[in-house]
Formats: structure tokens, sequence, C-alpha cells
């Protein structure tokens, strides 16, 4: 690995933000090469996420990933957040219940699957 | 406990867990390879800190290149089970083991958990001890000065270990390093004048055959009763080789802050730098002299540097250690050996030469040393063997001269029989322990002349021979010497009255 993937990332929005190149296209072809040459190719897809948080991060914007399993109340659940919150909800079953909020390395949980897990955890 | 007991206990149980909303520092595996994990996320890890795998028991990680962007981790347990994406947690915790008295006489691995047929290690009281910490400081400590007796005559005489020492073995392969340290460990039981220490040996990077062995020897001899081994064997990962001595330190230092005494034996600190050369490889830390990471020497530096002898005021107790180094063909100035001896506060040198002329243990008293010295010697000890080292070194100087044929005169004549003597006085096989009582008297006999008649190979009869006419006859002798550990002048009279009965009415009359 030449670069990390979050250099890479923060690379590709300043020329984006320079205008240096025409089109899109362009700059994602380029990109690409300089990935081939630098032997970075594998990380494209982690080069996709990092890219895609920075660009909602300068937006002002905070990703919450909420995983939930049963009827829970979105419009309820999205009002408590701040504005800034770019919210997107997946259902998982594994978690049995609950919900399970994600907010970059930071993980709020109230899921079922938890709770059963300490419990298992104190009784064995 | 009574099946209703049992259902009352897990109810009290259920009815007070909390299982609130728990908020944690997560990451991702990103990489996984050769036991290490790359991971990113987990902005808030602390170096050397406990990871858990998300759904996996049983196997955990221990972070310990925190980078800009990701963090790498050691895999502690089955690393095949772990999948790029996996989702890691924190803890908040640094690696620690769990320790309790009920760890005595248990082979345990350096998780703490037990590797023997035994129950489940838990208790109520038990404490967690952080595998790395720092070692106690100038103020809490006090010289050294409390014998710790191996039964080894060679060395209680010439190389004496204190209780809070850290005294190196050192040797190639088949010297007899290993048997020193389980001897030394099988004494302590052996040892009434002084408290017995908790001794734990640490097995790093063996054949699971040779622990197995070591065990049961300790068992027969009764010395698990407070033995505890942590053996991370060959067949285990890198990083829980590099762990191990750490636990044992950590399970030392808890008996130490009790205030009692500890003795721990890593065997063997060669293998443990190749351990931690493998992880640090795999770690991509740059490698240095013999690919050996740049930290090397504070990797062992920290580790011997938590044997201590704790002052009053801190408990008084006392973690003793002995690492054991394996040289390569007699070179001693490898770059681990040289580390390690400028660490420790002494050596015993093992030679192979020694051991194939048939001399057990096979010392090289030449480069062998304590830096302690005399100060962890009983008064008796000191008395009879204060000399002892420098009349060996010039019988074996003495003994090179001679063996180009010179007419030689009495008096050196005299110094090469009296030093043959004293050699076979100092062979002895393992599991042949000696209390330092008979230990003295036999020094003191061999070194007044009184053994200069009787043929070499019939010294370690006399020695036998000698130690049970006193113990027969004069069996006040060996009592006062055990309790009061002085040789006076009045002592000294008897041991040669009895001595010199025993030489003229029995030895003589046996060999007529």
């Amino acid at each position: 690995m030449r670069h990390s993937p979050i250099n890479y990332a923060k690379a590709m929005i300043e020329l984006e933000q320079e205008a240096t190149f025409k089109d899109q296209t362009e700059l994602v072809l380029k990109f690409k090469k300089v990935l081939e040459k630098n032997n970075d190719l594998s990380l494209i897809k982690e080069i996709e996420t990092v890219y895609k948080n920075l660009k909602i991060e300068a937006r002002g914007k905070v990703v919450v990933i909420i995983e939930y399993f049963g009827q829970i109340d979105k419009e309820k659940i999205q009002q408590k957040f701040d504005t800034r919150a770019e919210i997107s909800f997946i259902e998982k079953p594994e978690l049995q219940g609950g919900i399970r909020i994600n907010i970059g390395d930071l993980r709020i949980d109230n899921s079922l699957k938890q709770r059963l897990e300490n419990l298992k955890k104190i009784i064995a | 406990m009574s099946e209703n007991a049992i259902l009352e206990q897990l109810k009290n149980e259920i009815s007070g867990l909390k299982t609130g909303v728990e908020i944690e520092n997560v990451g991702q595996v990103v990489k996984i390879g050769d036991g290490v994990a790359e991971i990113k996320g987990l902005s808030k890890v602390m170096y050397s800190e406990f990871l858990e795998f998300e759904g996996l028991s049983g196997v955990f990680a221990m972070a310990l290149n925190l980078e800009e962007y990701s963090i790498k981790a050691i895999v502690l347990g089955d690393a095949h089970l772990i999948k790029e994406g996996q989702v890691v947690k924190s803890t908040g915790r640094v690696l620690s083991v769990n320790v309790s008295d009920k760890l005595i006489g248990r082979v345990i691995d350096p998780l703490g958990n037990p590797k023997d047929d035994g129950p489940k290690i838990s208790d109520e009281n038990s404490k967690n001890y952080p595998l790395e910490k720092i070692a106690p400081g100038v103020i809490t400590r006090e010289s050294v000065r409390t014998p710790l007796h191996t039964g080894w005559k060679a060395i209680d005489t010439m190389i004496p270990i204190g209780r809070g020492q850290r005294e190196l073995i050192i040797g190639d392969r088949q010297t007899g390093k290993t048997a020193i340290a389980i001897d030394t460990i099988i004494n302590q039981g052996h040892d009434p004048k002084f408290k017995t220490p908790i001794c734990i040996y640490v097995a790093i990077g063996q054949k699971e055959s040779k622990v197995a062995q070591i065990v049961e020897k300790l068992k027969k001899t009764g010395a698990m009763k407070y033995t505890i081994v942590v053996s991370a064997s060959a067949s285990e990962a890198a990083s829980l080789q590099y762990l191990a001595p750490y636990a044992g330190c950590a399970i030392g230092e808890y008996f130490m802050d009790q205030g009692l005494d500890a003795l721990v034996v890593y065997d063997d600190l060669s293998k443990h730098a190749v351990a931690y050369r493998e992880v640090s490889l795999l770690l991509r830390r740059p490698p240095g002299r013999e690919a050996y990471p740049g930290d090397i020497f504070y990797l062992h530096s920290r580790l011997l540097e938590r044997a201590s002898k704790l002052n009053k005021d801190n408990g008084g107790g006392s973690l003793t250690a002995l690492p054991i180094i394996e040289t390569q063909l007699g070179d001693i100035s490898a770059y681990i050996p040289t580390n390690v001896i400028s660490i420790t506060d002494g050596q015993i040198y093992l030679e192979p030469e020694l051991f194939y002329q048939g001399i057990k243990p096979a010392v090289n008293v030449g480069l062998s040393v304590s830096r302690v010295g005399s100060n962890a010697q009983t008064k008796a000890m000191k008395k009879v063997a204060g000399t002892m080292r420098l009349e060996l070194a010039q019988f074996r100087e003495l003994a090179a001269f001679a063996e180009f044929g010179q007419d030689l005169d009495q008096g050196t004549k005299q110094k090469l029989e009296r030093g043959r003597r004293l050699v076979e006085l100092l062979k002895q096989d393992e599991l042949s322990s000696v209390p330092f009582e008979e230990q003295v008297i036999a020094v003191w006999t061999l070194t007044n002349g009184f053994a200069d008649k009787v043929e070499v190979n019939q010294i370690k009869k006399f020695e036998t021979d000698s130690i049970k006419f006193i113990k027969d006859r004069k069996p006040e002798i060996i009592n006062t010497l055990r309790d009061k550990m002085e040789l006076t002048e009045e002592l000294i009279t008897k041991i040669k009255e009895t001595i010199s009965d025993f030489v003229t009415n029995y030895w003589n009359n046996l060999n007529v």
C-alpha cells in the first residue's frame, strides 16, 4: 500500500473541488491509472466508502446507520437526531429485536441479541 | 448445592442483571493473515488493549500497532475463524490475567485458562493482574539478602542466588539448564528454615511432551503443591509464546504483593525472542540486527526488571527470576545472550565439554557469577565457601599446567589432589538436592583436609557416609546449623571431633 485509502479519497475530493479536469470521467480514469501504477487497485472498495463518508462530512452531515429488527417508528427515530444526521435504516434479523445505532466507530446497542449475549456471559 | 439453592441463585442473578443499552467502540477486520488482524475503526483503542470479536468466543486479540488509519492486532486463539468484515469490539482493559491462590498446582495458558484436566479456575477473590506493568521503583525495594537455596552444591556455594535476584542460566542445548531450574523448584519444598516460595515455571515454545514430563516430575516430587506451570508450547501461536513470560511474571507479582516469595523460571527467553521477532515481522515493524526488532532489549529488560525484593513497608515480598537462554555452540557473545547477561544479576554458564566429561551440573565457575554475591548466603555458607571459588580456579589453572608433565612440588600436588576431590564433591545428579546444612558440613570436611586420603572415586560415598554418621551420632550439629545458620567455633569443634571419629573409627576400618 503506497498511500492510505483516506489520502486517496481526500486527493480525489480536492481535485474535484479545484476542477482540474473537464469532466468526472477523465478524473476517474486517471485516478484508476494511478491506483494501478501504485499497486493499490485492491483498495478501491475501501476508497469508495471513505470517499462517500468524506463527501457527507463535507456537507456538514454525519453518517448514521440504524440496524433494527421488528416494528420501529422510523419517523420518530429520525426526529430524535440532529438535522446533520444522514440516516439509513437496515433490517437485520440476527438482532432478534431492538435497534443498534452505528455512528462511525461508535455503536449504541440496544438489541435483544446483545442482551442475550451478556446474559450468556454471566451464566457461563 | 441443592437444586433449589441453584435455582434461587440463578433467579437472583437474572433479576439483578443489568442489560441496558451498551455503548461500544467498534471496528472491522479489513485484513487477516498469519495471526495478525488489520482493523479499521476502534479510534479509542489503547496500546495492548484486549479486543473481542463479535460472535466468536475464545478468540481474542491484542492491539499492538496503533497507526493513523488502522490498527494491527495479534490474534490470541484460532485466527482461522476470523473473516474479513468481522466486527471487533474494544473492551477498555489492557491484557491481564486472572490470578488467585487457586492457580497453584495448575497448568495454564498465558491467558489463565486451564490446560490440565482439572476444573475451571474460578475464585471470587481473584484479581486481574496486567501482563505489562512498570517494575517497582527504587523507594519500594530493598537489597537482596535472603538466600534461595537451589540444592545444587556448585551453585549454593559459589554462585549464591538471593530472593529477588535475576540469575540467568545459560548454555548450549542438552547441558542441563532446565534440570537446574526444576531441581531448584523441587528444593524449595525441602528448605524448612525459609518460607517456601510460590514457583512459576513458564514454558515458552517447548514441546508439549517435555512440559508433560516436567509436570509429572513436579507432581511426583510433591512440588506441584506450590508450583504453577504457564505453558505456550511450540504448537501455539507466536503471540501466545510472546505473552507467556509476562503472564508468569504477573502471577508472581500477585504473590509478591501479598508479602510472599515467588520464584519464576522463564524457559527459555531465546525462544521468546524468536516468537517476538515473528510477531514483529508480521506487524511489519522494521527489522534490525539478526532481524530482531529494535525493542528486543526492552522486551527482556522490562520483564526481568519486575523481579524485586520489596521492603517491609511494601509487604516485604519478593520475586526471583531464573531466565534461561540457549546458546549456539557455546557462543555467549551472540545478540540475545549478551542482552540478557547485561540485564541480569549474574549467570550460571553450563559448558558442554564439562557435561560430556561427566561433571554435572556442568557449571563453568570462571564464567559464572552472582553479582549479589555472598550477601545472599548464610553466615555458615559464607565461612566455608568463601575461598572455594578461588581454589577451584587455581586447580583448573594448575591442572592445565600439569598436563605438560613437569615435576611438581609437594604444595602444587596437594592443591591438585584437593581440587580433584572438590570437583568430585560438586558433582550432583538430578533430583538429589542437598540441604544447605549438609552442604556446609561436606564442604568444610573437604576444605579442611579430612578427605585428602580418600580416593577420588570414593568421595561421593565419603560424603554420604559422613553426613549419615553425623545424623545418627550427633544430630544436634545438623539441627543447630539449620536453626542458627552460623558456624560458631563451638560448632566447628563438634564437627571436627565427629568427622575425626568418623574417619578413624568408621571410614578407615571400612576401607582396610
